[in-house]
């Protein structure tokens, strides 16, 4: 059925919502127990923490809604100061949030619901010691909202309903008067009309009177006014607008509570009756309603009749804590859109496509003809386009960082060693797909650096280190480069006991000569493990494999660099995007190749004698007194017509990499700069090593784009590289 | 073109020469056929691997089929053209001598390569008698059996990466 499946997407949102509330919490709470947390970020926290509760009370996972209801009360005593926010705080709220991370993923089917008995017991202990009784219990939440989603007409004929109205004019009218204030036990005035979206997103408005029919609320009004004509009077539309009367000592909150679940753009007010002050804004700031409820547009006048009322409100001295924050999250919701990847890929080629059918009209067309025609301004908006097409796959990389302080803190405690995790660059903005890849390569380097690289807190005091280990995590972009680097100070790689494990395993023989570097990078071949015991943290020889799988399918590379007992780096080099590249477009033996101009320090055209060589196979250039190893691109590739010419009718490009140093690449001419579009050689082919991909010139024929970094090291470490690969297979 | 009642186990195939000797592949991987053109070559590839072209906008590697299947290379003339088709979502042009016809095939008439030793038979799917018609050369008037070899297309292995096979 298709409620089913609308429910499905609106599920899959909520979990959408979930994973980002629990990126944010996690930083606030880590915050927190660092001591840096303010009112703000704690607020986040709470906002967080109850969108997930919310959705969780919709969706019926009840283990899930208990704990989030026990966590989200401790915030909210830490939020009004009456639990002091200390580190041992934060750090119970750290682990409780591990706990409802696990929740969260076994109501998403991946994992089983967790034993929370224990953490949960603390939260209610925190709870009781703060003084103040658990608010609300769990049973005001609605249904789960398949229950809801039902035929709309027979609803509306179980409602009863009677037709209605809100009056705008009133409504704002009552705004002027008077300061409304938080102790107040006069009566409460509750004014509610549930709007379309509301009915949309299966929210029961007759569960919710029934909620406030229950705390004692009797209604008092039935405005009716908006009911139109049975023939013109559409089921889903919400008309009748109720007035109700409560008792005052009802908590602000648990009327907020019964409201949480409410679109926002119904009609939502209440406040002490004497004061008549609209004690709480419409609920339109309400995070944890789907997006779809801001589509629906025949309340949108009721909705833009409410918003100017914000502004019109008073600063009052004591703002009620939540409404700043919630109004806050609303107008970054209203501004936030959410796009299905594939259409933004979609218009990525697209644009891609555009950029090379200009970059052939500028070929095709004469300098003059390309005035006349405006090519110049069609090509600066096209590259805007593209910028700004670019730019919306791009995501700090803190999505990815995100997860890992709770790895490190797992392992903490399964080994006993005592960490200190640094994380630098998390603002680093990377393409979607890197953060989608990176997740779990990234978790087995942490597990690496925890488990094998650091040593247990003993040890380092025998070593004359600081008990406690460091883990280093940073991101930064490097032209057209991202480099993140995950590196311990720990014992560094046994090179020996490497190398002895790999001629164990049959993958490399004894007699094979192994520079340091090759055996560091034996670690990343397939079934190598060198732990002595499987435990359930690493050592199932899988690990480093899937890392340089995982990297290599993003076009990138993993380096390794280790000082035995200084420690260990993994630094994977990723290019920043999918799609553009600044090139300089060389030719050689009648072919053209893409030299990418990040990595382009300078070219050169040798004098006589400038370029020597080495051996018969090597040649350096003696570039203002040091000397730079040249290579020429078709001996590295071992393709096209092989009429060397000398060093002075060629150029020589020096070319700079990421990690191995220089290189200078003879070419025969440059043909020109460029934008271009990278496409992948994997997409039909396979990757290739020494190449980045290709890209489609002007004239529709191919160059391929190379790899400089590859280049470097092939040429510095003579092919080793290769062999090692077919040696690992 | 050779359209008749369609029957349930028919297939179609698009039949081609290499070297002399008859080739199909189904109709159902074909994408298109392009005049041949020099692809851009590529470094550290099987021999088979010519290089790679530009199929509107998509990079796409070009096969010399003849080498592949372990005959000698192709020479290539003006009817060369490029066999365009699908291996599980990945595009690849094949090199082939000369288009030669669509036409049904029976499925119970294609027989499996029959064992010989030595003989490297992994990338035929089958053997299959076809009527040849009469086309537009003068010279193949009269209407004659012909063997087709079937290509088995994912066998090709085209897109594999073969580094890690090594």
């Amino acid at each position: 059925m298709s409620d089913d499946k609308e429910l499905d997407e609106i599920q899959a949102i909520f979990f959408e919502e979930c994973v980002e509330g629990l990126g944010t919490a996690e930083e606030g709470l880590t915050a927190l127990a660092n001591g840096e947390a303010s009112l703000d970020v704690i607020a986040g926290v709470f906002r967080a923490v109850h969108s997930i509760k919310g959705g969780a009370g919709a969706f019926g996972h009840n283990a899930l809604l208990t704990f989030a209801h026990a966590f989200e009360n401790v915030l909210d005593k830490i939020r009004a100061g009456d639990i002091a926010a200390t580190l041992e705080i934060g750090q119970q709220m750290l682990s409780a949030f591990d706990v409802l991370s696990d929740h969260v993923s076994a109501a998403m089917g991946r994992g089983d619901i967790p034993d929370d008995g224990p953490v949960l017991a603390g939260l209610n202990a925190l709870l009781s010691d703060g003084g103040a009784p658990a608010p609300a219990p769990v049973t005001e939440v609605p249904p789960p909202a398949e229950e809801v989603s039902a035929d709309p007409a027979t609803e509306a004929d179980e409602f009863g309903f009677t037709p209605v109205t809100v009056d705008l004019d009133d409504f704002s009218a009552s705004l002027d008067l008077g300061e409304g204030e938080e102790e107040n036990d006069s009566p409460w005035i509750v004014t509610f009309q549930p709007s379309r979206a509301a009915m949309a997103n299966g929210a029961e408005p007759l569960l919710v009177i029934r909620e406030l029919e229950r705390m004692g609320a009797r209604v008092t009004d039935a405005d009716i006014s908006k009911l139109p004509s049975l023939r013109e009077l559409e089921p889903e539309q919400g008309y009748i607008c109720w007035k109700m009367i409560i008792d005052g000592s009802v908590e602000r909150s648990e009327l907020d509570e019964c409201f949480d679940f409410v679109a926002p753009d119904s009609v939502i007010d209440y406040h002490h009756r004497e004061s008549e002050q609209p004690a709480e804004q419409p609920e339109a700031p309400q995070t944890d309603t789907p997006p779809e409820a801001g589509a629906e547009t025949p309340d949108q006048p009721k909705a833009a009749a409410s918003a100017p009322k914000l502004a019109a409100v008073p600063a009052a001295p004591v703002p009620p804590p939540a409404a700043g924050g919630e109004a806050k999250a609303a107008d970054v919701a209203s501004q936030t859109i959410r796009i299905d990847v594939t259409r933004l890929d979609m218009l990525l080629n697209l644009v891609g496509e555009l950029v090379i059918r200009n970059s052939i009209l500028n070929d095709r067309l004469g300098a003059e003809d390309q005035e006349r025609v405006e090519l110049p301004q069609l090509g600066r908006l096209t590259r805007e386009i593209q910028d700004n097409v670019m730019s919306l796959r791009a995501q700090p990389i803190r999505q990815a960082f995100s997860r890992v302080p709770r790895i490190v803190r797992e392992l903490c405690s399964a080994t006993n060693k005592q960490v200190n995790l640094e994380v630098q660059g998390e603002t680093t903005e990377v393409d979607k797909s890197v953060i989608e890849k990176i997740g779990e390569p990234l978790t087995h380097m942490i597990r690496n650096a925890i488990d094998h690289g650091l040593e247990t807190p003993e040890e380092r005091e025998a070593a004359g280190k600081d008990p406690v280990g460091t883990v280093s995590l940073s991101a930064e972009q490097k032209g057209a480069r991202i480099v993140i680097r995950v590196s311990d100070d720990g014992r560094g790689i046994d090179r020996e006991r490497v190398r002895q494990k790999a001629i164990d395993k049959g993958i490399v023989s004894e007699e094979d000569p192994l520079t340091d570097e090759d055996i560091d990078n034996l670690i990343c071949a397939p079934g190598f493990s060198t732990a002595e015991t499987i435990s359930n943290i690493s050592g199932r020889g899988v690990g480093m494999d899937v890392v340089r799988t995982n990297v290599e399918a993003l076009g990138g590379r993993i380096e390794i660099s280790s000082t035995p007992g200084q420690g260990t780096a993994f630094t994977m080099v990723l290019p920043l995007t999918l799609a553009i590249l600044d090139g300089m477009i060389v030719r050689i033996d009648g072919q053209r190749y893409v030299v990418p101009l990040s990595h382009v320090i300078e070219s050169i055209r040798p004098e006589r004698g400038q370029v020597k060589a080495m051996s018969p196979t090597s040649e350096v250039i003696d570039l203002r007194g040091s000397y730079v190893p040249v290579r020429r691109v078709s001996d590295l590739f071992g393709i096209g017509a092989h009429a060397r010419r000398s060093p002075e009718e060629s150029l020589v490009i020096i070319a700079e990499s990421d990690t191995a140093g220089c290189i200078g690449l003879m070419v025969d001419a440059i043909d020109d700069r460029r934008e271009l579009v990278i496409k992948s050689l994997d997409q039909n082919l396979y990757p290739i090593n020494g190449l980045s991909g290709a890209t489609i010139l002007g004239d529709g024929s191919i160059a391929l784009i190379l790899d400089i970094d590859a280049l470097v090291s092939t040429a510095n470490a003579s092919g080793s590289r290769f062999t090692l690969k077919g040696m690992a297979a | 073109m050779s359209e008749d009642t369609p029957v349930v186990q028919d297939m179609k195939i698009v039949t081609f020469t290499l070297g002399g000797h008859m080739f199909g592949i189904a109709m159902t991987s074909l994408l298109e056929i392009r005049e041949w053109a020099e692809p851009t070559p590529l470094p550290g590839v099987p021999h088979y691997v010519r290089g790679v072209t530009n199929l509107r906008g998509n990079v796409v590697p070009v096969v010399g089929l003849s080498e592949r299947l372990g005959w000698a290379p192709s020479e290539t003339h003006p009817r060369s053209c490029i066999l365009v088709i699908n291996i599980d979502g990945k595009q690849a042009g094949l090199l082939v001598d000369e288009m030669n016809d669509i036409v049904n095939v029976n499925m119970a008439e294609i027989q499996p390569p029959p064992e010989l030793d030595g003989a490297d038979t992994s990338m035929i799917a089958g053997l299959v008698r076809v009527v040849e018609r009469g086309g537009d050369d003068d010279e193949r008037k009269s209407d004659k059996d012909e063997m087709v070899l079937l290509i088995d297309v994912p066998a090709l292995s085209l897109t594999r990466h073969l580094d890690a096979a090594a």
